[in-house]
């Protein structure tokens, strides 16, 4: 390229103080419609929700160090814990979470000013604390205790009012869950600078848009069982009592036409952020840019259709091969996006950064959750270890061995540009340490139980799975410790951290061409995108980085002129 | 259908032409439009009414005569949604991404709605 | 190495700073309340199929409820909202013709339209609850698995009736201050949402009444 054009326009105008002030804390607790205030305000909470669904894991795992009920008083209790448990997790933790990143992230990544539309943005995040005060109130009364699922009647005939606040709370999110999206989506299709076209785009992106095409049609589904439910739990009707004229099958199947593609909507960003940080952090071009955007988008059409394989069990015999069927042609897309990932590492000048590491353990990870996914598609080996704990391996491999992990990367990774601070990696080394043989000797022996039958959502078990319920339970602890870990990371580095700079990892994408953290609008002027958003290892990128370098030099715009 | 005769100006014209005559009315294309839907559902009432006594006076070819009745009133229904869609929320002069924003939730809730209506009455038998 | 061009250097902060074009954001809105309604029609087909699975299996139940209802009330409603999609969309017209009490003329039919229906419904409602037709599960009733499979689509549609009544108060409260003189896009918005509920009602009136 004979002259390269750089993203900072007008910064040279811009005051010094002003570039690399951090926003005041305590303007993280006030409404505000700058999304990279809700984007952290998303991720606080989230984390939040996070300790509290971990804290109640512990639990889940203390009771089980014993064959006996000891820590919960009945196994009513202990229903109620696991529900919380996974509620929390799923709709506080892991779907805001990925809001968080997608709104500090994404309109960085497209140049823009602010999300398409701010307000409504603030108003999906201050969503959030009433519908957690009311799941969490719910845990109170008298507690749901039908799993994050819920399937009547134990929905309906067998539980209290915490049901009910369950119900009303899972509501809020989803209209949270929906509006959020439909900002994302106008944000992404809408407001990319001239020169980014939809190829141009950074994956994270393709990764928020498909998130949000799934939330957008998939939640209403469960918008509308919800209703439904509550007119059972409020009102009187019978949509769900099947003594009453109405029909137990119908709310699986409405709640796993969302919740199935909502699997999706849990994963996909971190599909996305694996993608960004495998790449950058071993300076390849991401490898088959297209057919992992397409990828992205053929998960979230596939994941429409597979539904009906959480209900192998219950659904009517000659529909159980299509299902199989469909599932298991959703590991192609997911498969291309794991090639896709090695052949980006492959040969790359890799710098085992924390942010790297995490992307690594979900490569490592996410492998052995999509293979035991696609066994437990395999309707033969499904229906004898359904509601077994191969089930509650299968999925935890998927959603911290997947999700987890990814966040982790994207904390490691976009932490400096959030708060102008590098990480300290010394602890972000010992934190993946703790999490990763934490986590692999907590979910990796819970497939061998459940292949020998320990079933799922009991409190009290057979005796002769003790000892590995008490290898898991001792290495759950540990993996709950690694917690504090980079909690405590995040607070000295927020205040001891060395200063990042603008681009502490010398990155190709356009949050990186601004100041860490960024001023409130962004960009000064509008940024100009490099033409390959992972075009690493050429003369060209590497004197648009040393541009970018030079006119952010210690953190600050240039001051003087060129 | 009902066509705008000044191409940039169609929401304001009074007058269109419909069936190669030109008629001039106040409110131009939406005029028309009403007009059809308000037709549409009177031959939709009346059908069904019809379809309701035919079907009353011959149990013989009732279960054809359903079908025909409800396969009749649904295509009105359709024409009469698509009408609103095409002039009234202007996706005729849209983007094609709002169609595509459109049909997919249709495809996407068609799908499990056929799903849902093929489970038997009594439910499953396994 | 690459340097800062002079044009860069030398332009001016846009204009337009931290604010889109209104073209742009007329654009995003009207994506963003197609993305909405989008979702909504999701919501109304989970709402839909209970009564058509009832209406497939239990056909002599939904019969014999035609029967004694008749189709009067429920036709004479659906001409009332069809018609007020006809103001609503004059509304919008002629305020692109820069007619403001015209479009506010409109907009009042449009909200007086919306309350008309939503008064046909309550009587719809009262007389089905005198023949014993109610939302909760009874018994002893011939009804008891017609009720919640009405009353909750057509309760659903007449909430959003009803949201769509005071959102056309607004727009014209709005309005009558010269809010949408220059741009008309709040009025188009409400449009959307107004007529998408019409759509609505032309699938559940067929539907539910006459098939």
């Amino acid at each position: 390229m004979a002259t390269i054009a750089v993203p900072v326009g007008a910064q040279a105008e811009q005051n010094e103080q002003e570039a690399v002030r951090r926003p005041a804390l305590s303007e993280y607790l006030r409404w505000s419609v700058d999304h990279k205030i809700i984007g952290v305000q998303y991720g606080i909470s989230s984390f939040l929700f996070f300790l509290v669904g971990g804290a109640m894991a512990m639990g889940i795992r203390w009771e089980l160090l014993t064959p006996a009920l000891d820590l919960m008083v009945s196994g009513s209790a202990y229903n109620s814990l696991f529900t919380m448990h996974g509620t929390v997790m799923i709709f506080l933790f892991i779907i805001p979470m990925w809001a968080a990143f997608g709104n500090f992230v994404v309109p960085l990544q497209l140049g823009a000013k602010d999300m398409a539309f701010p307000w409504l943005n603030a108003f999906a995040f201050w969503l959030i604390p009433p519908a957690a005060i009311v799941i969490l109130m719910g845990y109170f009364v008298t507690p749901a205790e039908a799993g994050w699922t819920s399937y009547p009647p134990l929905s309906t005939l067998f539980s209290g009012d915490g049901q009910t606040l369950w119900a009303l709370g899972a509501h809020l999110l989803g209209i949270s869950s929906i509006m959020g999206s439909i900002n994302f989506i106008v944000t992404i299709l809408n407001m990319r600078p001239e020169s980014m076209t939809l190829w141009r785009m950074p994956l994270l992106c393709w990764a928020v848009l498909a998130t949000s095409i799934i939330a957008v049609m998939a939640t209403p589904f469960l918008a509308g069982a919800l209703t439904l439910l509550l007119l059972d739990r409020v009102a009187g009707t019978t949509f769900f009592d099947a003594a009453g004229g109405g029909d137990v099958l119908l709310w699986q199947n409405i709640f796993w036409f969302y919740s199935h593609p909502a699997v999706y909507i849990m994963v996909l960003p971190g599909m996305g952020v694996l993608s960004e940080v495998l790449s950058i952090h071993s300076r390849k071009p991401v490898f088959g840019y297209r057919m992992v955007g397409l990828s992205s988008m053929g998960i979230a059409f596939v994941g429409f259709t597979v539904w009906a394989h959480h209900m192998f069990t219950s659904l009517q015999p000659e529909l159980r091969i299509p299902f199989m069927i469909t599932t298991m042609i959703i590991a192609v897309p997911t498969g291309i996006k794991m090639f896709s990932w090695l052949g980006t590492i492959w040969g790359g000048k890799i710098r085992f950064t924390s942010a790297m590491l995490f992307a690594l353990g979900f490569l490592s990870m996410f492998v052995i959750g999509g293979i035991t996914g696609v066994m437990l598609a395999a309707l033969p080996f499904d229906i004898h270890v359904h509601d077994t704990y191969f089930v509650v391996s299968h999925f935890h491999f998927v959603l911290f061995g997947g999700s987890v992990f990814a966040i982790y990367a994207a904390l490691y990774h976009w932490f400096p540009k959030v708060t102008g601070r590098m990480m300290n990696e010394q602890l972000g080394r010992i934190h993946f340490v703790f999490t990763y043989f934490g986590f692999l000797f907590t979910f990796f022996p819970m497939h061998i139980v459940g292949m020998l039958g320990m079933p799922r959502r009991v409190a009290v078990y057979d005796p002769s799975f003790t000892q590995w319920n008490q290898l898991i339970g001792l290495s759950a602890f540990v993996l709950g410790f690694s917690t504090f870990i980079v909690i405590y990371n995040v607070i000295r580095s927020y205040y001891r951290g060395p200063i990042a700079g603008a681009n502490p990892w010398r990155a190709l994408t356009l949050e990186w061409a601004t100041t860490s953290p960024p001023p409130v609008t962004n960009f000064i002027d509008d940024p100009i995108p490099y033409e390959d958003p992972y075009g690493y290892g050429t003369e060209a990128a590497t004197a648009y980085l040393d541009a970018v370098d030079e006119s952010f030099r210690n953190g600050r715009p240039a001051s003087g002129g060129h | 259908m009902a066509q705008a005769t000044h191409q940039d100006d169609g929401h304001h014209s009074n007058t269109v032409t419909l069936l190669g005559r030109q008629i001039t009315v106040e409110g131009g294309v939406y005029t028309v439009v009403f007009a059809a839907l308000a037709i549409l559902t009177v031959i939709e009432v009346v059908s069904a009414e019809g379809l309701k006594s035919a079907i009353h006076d011959a149990p013989d070819a009732a279960a054809t005569l359903q079908a025909l009745k409800a396969a009749i009133l649904i295509i009105i229904a359709v024409i009469k949604s698509t009408l609103v869609i095409w002039f009234y929320m202007h996706l005729r002069d849209e983007k094609p991404l709002l169609a595509v924003v459109l049909l997919l939730p249709l495809l996407i809730a068609g799908l499990s709605i056929l799903y849902l209506l093929a489970i038997p009455p009594g439910g499953y038998s396994l | 190495m690459a340097q800062l061009t002079a044009d860069q250097l030398a332009a001016p902060v846009h204009d337009d700073h931290g604010h889109m074009s209104v073209e742009d954001s007329n654009n995003n809105l009207k994506l963003g309340v197609w993305l909405y309604l989008a979702s909504e029609i999701v919501i109304f087909s989970i709402m839909i199929v209970g009564y058509v699975l009832l209406r497939i299996n239990e056909p002599a139940v939904v019969a014999q409820a035609h029967e004694k209802l008749g189709v009067g009330l429920v036709t004479a409603n659906t001409f009332v909202l069809l018609a007020s999609s006809f103001f609503m969309v004059m509304g919008l017209r002629a305020m692109q013709q820069g007619n403001r009490s015209g479009m506010l003329r409109w907009i009042g039919l449009t909200a007086l339209g919306g309350i008309v229906f939503l008064g046909g419904q309550y009587i719809e409602y009262s007389e089905l609850s005198h023949l014993g037709i109610v939302l909760g599960y009874d018994l002893e009733s011939q009804w008891s698995t017609l009720g919640m499979r009405f009353y909750a689509p057509t309760a659903f549609h007449g909430a959003h009736v009803l949201v769509g009544v005071l959102w056309a108060l607004e727009v014209m409260r709005r309005g009558a201050k010269g809010r949408y003189d220059h741009n008309p896009i709040g009025i188009e918005m409400f449009g959307l949402y107004w007529h998408f509920v019409d759509v609505v009602w032309i699938m559940l009136f067929t539907l539910i009444y006459l098939v």
